[in-house]
């Protein structure tokens, strides 16, 4: 069992996990000067797709995602799409580590093989979530203050190269691309129903601290969007690969603080790495709950072999992950994210109504 | 348990793979420390050359306390090619050390590059994994080679040279400015305006190769180059040339914050007095439907060099602050004339305008017809260690 | 008639039977005194064990000067000091027991007019006087430390604490040493749920031979396969006195100075004894140099290989340069020459525990000079790894406590490795797989990281800082050991 206060700092990391680097370039692009209302709006529709959830999970108290389709429907139709569930975690943890060895690849360790990378983490992220979900709670836990203080730290100390100018004028970006780019509701916001694995783990109830958890990620990237355009300018945010590292590379105050850019690699790292966890931690329990083995380290090894190698073929380059996250993600996300959980809600009250009307026959 | 060793097994064959893991691995020794690049494109035929000035570990203070003495302090590489992709794979004919850029402090471009226009070079740079593009780029007035052959005394390391005189440039002078940098060139270019960069030129003919001779040589202007002058680009390409004092309007136009020291004549005598700008407003109202662009500069004078003449009192305190100002805006307007006349957006006017106005139709031509009105106003704040200077009796 | 010849059968066959039970010691000691004529008492006893004295003074006089009144004993100093077997009990039993009492220093004695065997407790164990403890020295402070004797240790407690609910379970470990362990808690203060998890977990203990607490630790602790110790041991008796108050339980054991503690948490192995004996604004900064040294101790190492042959884009310009000119010519890469330099270093620490005093400072010469400078300078080593190994090993000294020292030890060798092979990247892995095993860790019930989390603000008081003592609430027990008293 973890707190509620884990849990809310669970679901801001979760949500900033790749977030950060991967797509603060397309919303500038999309964007502009403006990108920072982006979050904000997506935000909400986040907490709505988030509410929607918790309706879900109201009527299944202590069950968890994957045990409701078995509930609702039974075992055969439930183990199938619970086994979808669990691909979907396995594709989204194969995605953000393809994400990390991309960035690593790119910036700090051009030649080392992207498997090493995918390894390492998923064989740490994997003894971590073996442990059982208070370690993922705690880990985050203990870890978040070192992500949160140096980021803001080293941002602000970025703020010498601060020119207002670049951010206006403000509002006057076409406000229709921004609310038209509806991928960033897929990546991150939709991807966060990994995180209702954990609800019937929290104590006192999971809603509110997923909510706030929402409302805060989506406030700390749009202030995080304000000062990379404040910083770089829309015109090489909307160019450069990895924006955030590369305000933090021209940071040089003095002799001293040069060359800090090694930080936000690490918070960036450390974020993947807890995004990774909740998946690696998903899609193992999906197996525990659904088919109940007697041992479960080999599956934790199976998992690694199976997501390593997932990475690796998941996209050729990032040009095409461009394309799909732009073009798809939205549409892919939705089948899991809404379409599921809503036919399992219709389900649920269909079941409901009839069950009591039968009862009351009964009766 | 047969089972956990299995697992324990394939985990550590696992291991036995990470062991391997050493593709990025680089001991300094294996390094070339770049400080300073150098480009050049050739207009005729196309050719890039690039200089790398590569740092030599030994010839500055060792571990063993001694410095290398007669070594030099960095070797100059020079290879070419067709692109500057390509160079990266034919440095290593010539350079037996892996490229190592992130410490490269300065950018050159020669003028003749920069002249054809310098945006393969700016993405090149900004490219380079790990390279920085927050370094100076310079302009070299003059041929390339022989500033990048240059040694410079004092500071050994060329970079560190002109970095040191740059970085005192923009704290004592109006003629840098703080937004010389590749990223700030960038910037600028892609949102079409205009950026004015420093130029270099070597001060003798034939430098000396020697770094021994160079330390020798009392003379410190021989076999050295010297910052001057101001290269303006649009779009990427070197438009003109601006001199020293078109560099002090332009970078107190643009709200740089050096205290220059000027000579000015204030009613028939010549005076000498610190500047410092203090804040400048930019703003936009319109007038008979033309925009009309206003700044004011307020400006903090001093008259700790003013060797010629101090006000005694309240009133020719007063009486040289509106001087002042009045001259400074002539001057300053003159400045801006000229520019417009060469079509140059050197008070980025268009940029002001896109701001205020971001739904203008016509901004390109607003931008050129915009009335410009300077105002001034100085303030005497300091005086210096004298509040007389010494007069004679005559 | 008939009775004396039993009783001279007894007499020669007990002695016989008993010193054959020993294998006919060298200090087995029997005399025989004749009291009322033939009335023969024997005293038998462990010359190493006993104290000669008292036999003399106390119980042979009593012999010789007015013979046993009727129904009177030998007087004693306390209780437990005379015990009876009568001859009438099955003789197997009379004599395991004289065998039993005499290798606990007794001296037994054969009184055959009242037919019957005393076992009187003239025990003088062979112990050093208190002095202060070599391993935890402190500048202010209570110079005593345990000795090897655990009555004499719990005589050290029960001077700090007077308080009848100081609580002393007596159990037996060991099934050829016998050694004696008091487990020790304050009645009042102690959660019940962690004295019986305690008392659970020793009477599991399944062994041979206890010497050393370390026997002990090894059974108790919570995991096995982690570098970290769950339990603290002290040979401070206020050190022991501060922890019991704190709710804590206690494990004594006979023969060794060091008691074991427990639960801890990782954040109490930075507090030292000496932080509440200074001013409070003092002890906080040390509590800082403490954690930054940790950092030191277990990062250092890696991170500069990791920076200098992976991400030389992190250091310094001039730094770089002068690094660099001193590799130039150095033959080993930059890991190797770390894992060298810190496997020479471990070694000479080793050899610094063992060597005999005399010839310490020529190791110490050996160790400074030929290892350092003139390595550097035939070119074997560059002059910036001496530094590095240098800093990590003072730094490995300032914990407080000797057994986490030891885990640092192992963390930075498997720090450096995973630096040499994947450069921050492995460091990072290295250092999520650390947080995970830490967070994951429990000490006797309690999580391992509290109160970093699972978090109590409360108790960051005792913490990061500590605060004045006036400020604290004078019945406050750290805040897990109130939790498990809740649960309860």
């Amino acid at each position: 069992m973890i707190s509620r206060f884990q849990f809310y700092l669970l679901t801001i990391n979760y949500i900033l996990g790749t977030t950060l680097f991967v797509l603060i370039q397309r919303l500038v692009k999309q964007g502009g000067q403006d990108a920072w209302l982006m979050p904000l709006w997506a935000g909400s529709f986040g907490v709505l797709v988030g509410l929607f959830w918790i309706l879900l999970l109201r009527y299944y108290p202590g069950r968890s995602l994957v045990q409701i389709p078995l509930d609702a429907w039974g075992r055969p139709l439930g183990t199938f799409v619970s086994v979808l569930y669990f691909l979907f975690f396995c594709i989204l943890a194969g995605w953000i580590l393809r994400n990390l060895s991309d960035f690593m690849n790119g910036t700090i360790m051009p030649e080392t093989p992207k498997s090493v990378f995918h390894v390492m983490f998923l064989l740490v992220a994997c003894y971590t979530v073996a442990q059982g979900v208070e370690t993922v709670g705690r880990l985050n836990q203990v870890i978040t203050p070192f992500l949160f203080f140096p980021f803001w730290l080293v941002l602000l100390l970025a703020t010498v190269n601060w020119d207002w100018e670049r951010l206006q004028p403000v509002f006057h970006s076409d406000l229709g691309a921004i609310l038209q780019y509806h991928s960033f509701l897929g990546f991150p916001y939709m991807e966060t129903i990994a995180l209702t694995m954990l609800f019937p783990l929290v104590k006192q109830g999971a809603g509110r601290p997923f909510l706030l958890g929402v409302l805060t990620a989506s406030v700390s990237l749009s202030m995080t969007l304000f000062m990379v355009i404040g910083l770089l300018g829309v015109e090489r945010a909307s160019r450069l690969t990895f924006p955030v590292y590369t305000v933090v590379q021209e940071v040089s105050i003095g002799e001293v603080i040069v060359n800090i850019h090694a930080i936000i690699s690490v918070i960036l790292l450390i974020l993947i790495f807890i995004k990774l966890l909740v998946l690696v931690y998903g899609a193992s329990e999906t197996l525990r709950q659904v088919f109940r083995p007697k041992t479960r380290w080999p599956h934790f090894l199976a998992l690694t072999i199976l997501l390593s190698a997932m990475a690796l073929s998941i996209y050729e380059n990032p040009i095409q992950n461009g394309e799909w996250d732009e073009k798809y993600t939205f549409i892919y996300d939705s089948f899991f994210v809404l379409l599921i959980p809503f036919l399992l809600l219709v389900t649920t009250w269909i079941k409901r109504t009839f069950g009591k009307r039968i009862k009351r026959r009964m009766s | 348990m047969a089972y956990r060793y299995a697992a324990g097994m394939f985990i550590l064959m696992m291991f036995t793979a990470l062991l391997t893991a050493c593709w990025d691995k680089t001991e300094m020794n294996e390094l070339a420390l770049v400080s300073m690049v150098g480009v050049d494109i050739d207009p005729d035929s196309g050719k890039k050359t690039v200089y790398y000035q590569i740092i030599n570990p030994l010839s500055g203070t060792s571990a063993r306390g001694t410095p290398g003495g007669e070594q030099a302090p960095v070797y100059t590489y020079e290879i070419s090619g067709s692109s500057f992709g390509e160079i990266k794979s034919t440095i290593y004919k010539m350079l037996p050390r892996k490229l190592f850029i992130a410490h490269s402090k300065i950018l050159l471009v020669s003028r003749r590059a920069a002249r054809q226009g310098v945006r393969d070079i700016v993405n090149f740079i900004e490219m380079q994994p790990n390279g920085r593009s927050s370094v100076p780029m310079l302009i070299i007035d003059g041929p390339i080679s022989q500033v990048m052959k240059t040694f410079t005394p004092l500071e050994r390391v060329p970079s560190d040279a002109i970095d040191s005189r740059l970085k005192l440039l923009i704290r004592n002078s109006l003629l840098t400015g703080k937004h010389i940098k590749v990223n700030d060139v960038i910037e600028r270019m892609e949102k079409s305006d205009t950026i004015v960069l420093p130029m270099i030129a070597g001060t003798t003919e034939k430098p000396s190769s020697n770094s021994g001779e160079t330390a020798a040589d009392i003379d410190a202007n021989q076999n050295n180059f010297i910052i001057g002058g101001g290269a303006v680009f649009r779009d990427y390409r070197m438009v003109g040339k601006l001199n020293d004092a078109q560099l002090v309007w332009y970078h107190l136009l643009n709200g740089d914050r050096g205290r220059h020291v000027r000579r000015f004549q204030v009613e028939g005598k010549q005076v000498s007095v610190e500047l410092r700008l203090v804040r400048m407003k930019r703003d936009v109202y319109r007038q008979s439907d033309q925009p009309v662009v206003r700044i004011r500069l307020d400006l903090e004078l001093s008259t700790t060099w003013a060797n010629e003449f101090v006000p005694r009192s309240r009133a020719e305190v007063e009486r040289l602050e509106s001087n002042l100002n009045r001259i400074i805006e002539d001057e300053s307007l003159a400045f801006y004339q000229m520019t417009r006349e060469r079509g140059w957006d050197l008070l980025r006017i268009r940029d002001l305008l896109r701001k205020q106005t971001p739904n203008h139709p016509y901004i390109d031509q607003a931008a050129k017809n915009a009335k410009v009105t300077i105002e001034v106003a100085t303030r005497l704040l300091r005086t210096g260690s004298m509040n007389q200077p010494y007069e004679g009796t005559g | 008639m008939t009775g004396r010849r039993q009783n001279q059968s007894i007499r020669n066959d007990f002695f016989e039977d008993i010193q054959s039970a020993l294998g006919h010691p060298p200090d087995l000691v029997c005399r025989s005194l004749l009291v009322q004529e033939e009335q023969a008492v024997h005293c038998v006893y462990l010359e190493s064990m006993v104290d000669k004295k008292t036999i003399d003074d106390y119980i042979l006089k009593s012999f010789t000067e007015h013979t046993f009144a009727e129904g009177e004993a030998p007087r004693s100093a306390g209780s437990g000091f005379l015990r009876e077997v009568s001859f009438s009990d099955p003789y197997e039993e009379l004599r395991e027991h004289a065998v039993k009492a005499l290798l606990a220093g007794h001296c037994v004695l054969t009184d055959f007019a009242r037919e019957r065997v005393c076992l009187i407790n003239v025990t003088e164990p062979k112990q050093r006087s208190i002095d202060e403890p070599k391993s935890e020295t402190t500048i202010r402070g209570p110079h005593e430390g345990f000795t090897e004797s655990i009555l004499t240790n719990v005589g050290l407690v029960r001077k700090r604490i007077r308080n009848p609910f100081l609580r002393f379970e007596k159990m037996s470990v060991g099934s050829q040493t016998g050694t004696t362990l008091l487990m020790v808690y304050m009645e009042n203060l102690a959660p019940d749920s962690l004295v019986r998890e305690v008392r659970g977990r020793l009477s599991t203990i399944r062994t041979d031979s206890v010497l050393e607490s370390a026997y002990v630790e090894e059974f108790i602790q919570d995991r096995i396969w982690s570098p970290f110790p769950t339990l603290t041991n002290t040979e401070r008796p206020d050190v022991m006195a501060a922890q019991l108050l704190d709710g804590k339980v206690a494990v004594m054991v006979d023969g060794t100075p060091s008691v074991l503690l427990a639960p801890m948490t990782f954040f109490e192995f930075f507090s030292s004894p000496e932080d509440y004996y200074q001013r409070a604004d003092i002890a906080t900064f040390i509590r800082w140099i403490r954690l930054i040294s940790l950092f030191t101790a277990v990062f250092v190492p890696s991170l500069y290989v990791a920076a200098t042959t992976f991400h030389q884009e992190l250091i310094p310009t001039q730094l770089l340069i002068s690094l660099s000119a001193q590799r130039e010519g150095v033959p080993f890469p930059a890991f190797f020459e770390v894992l060298l330099m810190e496997v020479v270093f471990e070694i000479i620490r080793e050899a610094g525990l063992r060597m005999p005093r005399a010839v310490g400072q020529a190791l110490s010469i050996v160790g400074a000079i030929v290892l350092g400078q003139a390595a550097v300078e035939a070119g074997l080593i560059s002059a910036a790894i001496v530094i590095v190994v240098a800093i990590t090993g003072i730094t490995n000294f300032v914990v407080p406590v000797y057994s986490f020292g030891m885990s640092q030890r192992l963390l930075r060798f498997s720090f450096v490795l995973l630096a040499g092979f994947m450069g921050l990247f492995g460091i990072l892995c290295g250092a999520l797989f650390l947080v995970a095993h830490l967070v994951s860790l429990k000490s006797f019930g309690v999580p391992y990281m509290t109160p970093a989390s699972p978090s109590k603000g409360a108790d960051w008081k005792d913490v990061l800082v500590r605060l004045p003592r006036p400020w604290l609430d004078p019945n406050r027990l750290p805040g897990y050991i109130r939790n498990l008293k809740r649960k309860r």
